[in-house]
C-alpha cells in the first residue's frame, strides 16, 4: 500500500489557498494564478479567461523539472523559480511543498520584478498551509 | 485564420488513436510479426523512454508528462466507448473493460463507485506497465491513472484528478486507481 496523500481539493481549507491566488491576481498585469501539483493538475486556479488548465499544468512541471535538471548539471544545486519570458508576457513557476507547484501567467505590461517579489513573498505562507494540509 | 502545421508525431498519434477507435487492431506492413509485441518492449518503452529517460531529462516533471500522455489514451477510448450508449455508465464500464482487454492493457474492475462522494476506484489486475516489476518506493503506473482519468473524464464530462493509491510493483499485486470528480 502506498503512503501517497493526495490533497483534497474539495476541502473547505482549499477556500485559503483561492484566497492568495486571488491577492495574487491582483497584481498588474497578472492573468493567472494556478496551484499544479506532481501529476500536472491544476488543483486550483483562479484566471481572466480561459486556460486550457490539463495543458498548462503539465507543462509547467514538465517546464520547471527540465530547467532543474539543467540547474543541476551546472551544479546551480536547487531551482527556486522559473521565468519564462515571451513575446505576450511571462510565466513564473515555483515550487510550494510535496511535488505542488505555484505558477503566475502574466500580460507583457506586468512588472516582473514587482510579481517575482509577491511571489516570493507569497511562498512560505503557502508552504505552511500545504503542509498543514498534507499532515492532516 | 492561419493553418496550423501538425508535427510528425502529432500525425503519427492520429493515426494510432483512429486504429484505436476504429477498433481494428490488424496493421499494415507487420505481415509476418503481426500486431502483438512483448510486453517487456511495452515496458521498455514505457519505463524507460516514457521513464527513466524522461525523468533524466525532466527531473520531477516526468510524471506530469506521463500521467498528460495516459490521459490522451483515455479520452480517446472514452471516445470511443461512450458512442451509442445513451450515456449509461454499466455499458461504458463494459465496453472499457473490453477494450482495456483487448488492448492488453490490464483486467480492469470497478471497485468502488461513489459518484455522490464524487469517487471512483478501478482496479487494473495485470497492469501492462508493472507487471514482473518489484521493489519501487512508490505507484509508478502514473500512464495508467492518466489513462483511467481521461476515461472517466470524457464520461461525466467533468474535471478529474486520477490517483494510483496501490500498485502491483509496491507489492500490492493490483494497481488501483482512485478517481475524483472535480
Amino acid at each position: 500500500m502506498s503512503n501517497i496523500h493526495p490533497l483534497d481539493t474539495r476541502k473547505s481549507q482549499s477556500g485559503e489557498i483561492d484566497a492568495i491566488l486571488r491577492n495574487l491576481m491582483g497584481i498588474q498585469g497578472v492573468s493567472a494564478a494556478a496551484i499544479v501539483d506532481n501529476d500536472g493538475f491544476v488543483t486550483h486556479i483562479q484566471r481572466d479567461s480561459e486556460i486550457n488548465t490539463d495543458a498548462i499544468g503539465a507543462s509547467v512541471q514538465v517546464v520547471f523539472g527540465a530547467a532543474a535538471r539543467a540547474a543541476q548539471h551546472v551544479g546551480h544545486h536547487a531551482t527556486n523559480m522559473v521565468i519564462c519570458e515571451n513575446a505576450e508576457g511571462f510565466i513564473l513557476s515555483t515550487p510550494v511543498e510535496a511535488g505542488f507547484m505555484l505558477a503566475l501567467v502574466t500580460q507583457r505590461d506586468a512588472l516582473l520584478g514587482r510579481v517575482r517579489f509577491e511571489l516570493k513573498e507569497t511562498i512560505p505562507v503557502l508552504k505552511k498551509l500545504f503542509s498543514h494540509y498534507l499532515t492532516h | 485564420m492561419p493553418q496550423i502545421q501538425k508535427t510528425d508525431y502529432q500525425i503519427a498519434q492520429q493515426q494510432i488513436l483512429d486504429g484505436i477507435i476504429s477498433g481494428e487492431f490488424d496493421i499494415e506492413n507487420r505481415r509476418d510479426l503481426g500486431p502483438m509485441i512483448p510486453i517487456r518492449l511495452f515496458q521498455a518503452l514505457r519505463m524507460v523512454a516514457l521513464g527513466s529517460n524522461v525523468e533524466d531529462i525532466l527531473g520531477q516533471g516526468a510524471p506530469s508528462l506521463v500521467y498528460h500522455s495516459g490521459q490522451s489514451l483515455g479520452l480517446a477510448m472514452g471516445q470511443l466507448a461512450a458512442a451509442n450508449i445513451d450515456k449509461d455508465l454499466e455499458t461504458y464500464v463494459g465496453k472499457i473493460k473490453l477494450l482495456c482487454r483487448q488492448l492488453s492493457i490490464g483486467l480492469v474492475v470497478p471497485d468502488r463507485v461513489d459518484l455522490n462522494a464524487g469517487v471512483l476506484e478501478l482496479r487494473v489486475d495485470e497492469c501492462v506497465s508493472c507487471a514482473g516489476i518489484h521493489n519501487v518506493s512508490a505507484p509508478i503506473c502514473h500512464f495508467e491513472a492518466g489513462m483511467v482519468g481521461g476515461i472517466v473524464k470524457t464520461f461525466f464530462n467533468r474535471n478529474v484528478k486520477a490517483t494510483e493509491t496501490k500498485c502491483n510493483a509496491l507489492g500490492d499485486k493490483t494497481c488501483l486507481i482512485r478517481v475524483d470528480l472535480i
